[in-house]
């Protein structure tokens, strides 16, 4: 007898896998509803495995981070003043303006390099400043008030606040990243 | 506490935002592929986002049983190892199979042109078989490796996993596209 076995690694993924991935595929049903604009503003498409990343990432550390303060009494679950939740919350929006910069140089960088339709950095930098900051906001909301509520009623935070942000965290980070670069008169 | 967090947060967010902006590249590049096999973009955030979570749990698994010492720290296949093997090769091809078909799905609900439900299947399925049997590999070397050298393979191999995972799994997807196009579906 062995303490892993194959069928319930199967049997214990299959379930949440296949939530994540039907979640993902209508991030990737509106990126496709746009293939046609896409495929003309290369750059874009550079940027979307980074947009997604950034949201999981910024939901990671959120709901991470709500979760401990609520564990260890800093936050009450109420919609109020907190100093605690106010440096985070402007840690994790200085976070998203720093990547956003960061992910501006690089995608026009390799995009340059690789002989891409050019696009002004500047205009590159609307659409990830737009889509960053957006989506900082989205994450900071859902993840204060998922664990919020998930606290209430008695459940760990730390179990419920990352996959639901994580999973739309995908979608959102696609339709902001869509919304900025229409708003930038790229598609 | 307000420093540490945006130090932190942001050197972790460089690191994986400068591979995703290679693996972003690398879609950018298969822009024929994506424009001969219509419904195959709709199957690239599923994929990206199969191959974490089935490469995260593996290597979650890793580390608790290297911990647990049910996995030997060496370069071997013991019947433990083997079973992770094969429930994460069994589970990815199940996965695979279900991106797929999901993505010709999407299709016909919002009225997309499709490649078609076999070659959007037999992409899918191709890709993440590729993938997998890379990715199985370098996580189960670098998780036995980390182990020796005293590392915990729970915090340095989730981060790892998860991009690395983007970066291998866009060329595969390519690389799938290539040959059903050369067999002409």
């Amino acid at each position: 007898m062995t303490f892993y076995k194959a069928k319930t690694i199967v049997k214990q993924g299959a379930l949440s896998t296949t939530i994540s991935v039907i979640v993902s595929s209508f991030a990737g049903a509106m990126l496709n509803a746009k293939l046609e604009a896409l495929l003309a503003v290369p750059v874009l498409i550079v940027l979307v495995p980074g947009i997604s990343t950034m949201a999981g990432n910024l939901g990671c550390m959120i709901g991470s981070k709500v979760a401990t303060a609520l564990h260890l009494g800093l936050v009450r679950p109420k919609l109020e003043r907190n100093p605690y939740l106010g440096r985070n919350a402007a840690a994790i929006l200085l976070i998203a303006v720093a990547s956003s910069f960061y992910l501006t140089f690089l995608a026009s960088a390799v995009s340059y390099m690789a002989g891409f339709a050019n696009i002004a950095p500047l205009k590159v930098l609307e659409v990830t400043l737009l889509s960053g900051i957006s989506l900082a906001l989205v994450t900071l909301v859902v993840g204060i008030v998922v664990a919020f509520i998930t606290y209430k009623y008695g459940w760990d935070p730390d179990n419920t606040t990352i996959p639901v942000i994580t999973s739309i965290g995908d979608v959102t980070g696609v339709l902001l990243l869509l919304l900025a670069a229409s708003l930038a008169g790229l598609i | 506490m307000f420093k540490k967090t945006l130090l932190q947060g942001l050197t972790a967010q460089l690191v994986s935002l400068t591979i995703d902006v290679f693996a972003g590249l690398g879609l950018a590049f298969m822009r024929g592929s994506l424009e001969e096999l219509p419904g195959m973009l709709i199957m690239v955030p599923a994929f990206l986002e199969m191959r974490g979570n089935i490469g995260g749990t593996l290597a979650s698994r890793l580390g608790s049983g290297l911990h647990m010492g049910i996995i030997e720290p060496k370069l071997k296949m013991s019947k433990e190892l083997s079973q992770n093997v094969m429930g994460s090769f069994a589970l990815n091809v199940l996965e695979s199979a279900v991106v797929g078909l999901l993505a010709h799905f999407m299709c016909v609900i919002f009225g997309f042109k499709s490649a078609g439900l076999l070659t959007l299947f037999l992409l899918a399925l191709i890709a993440g078989v590729m993938s997998n049997v890379i990715l199985m590999v370098i996580t189960i070397v670098f998780a036995i490796k980390a182990y020796q050298k005293g590392l915990d393979p729970d915090i340095v191999m989730g981060p790892y996993v998860t991009t690395l995972g983007d970066l291998v799994s866009i060329p595969c997807l390519f690389l799938a596209s290539l040959v059903l196009l050369s067999v002409g579906l």
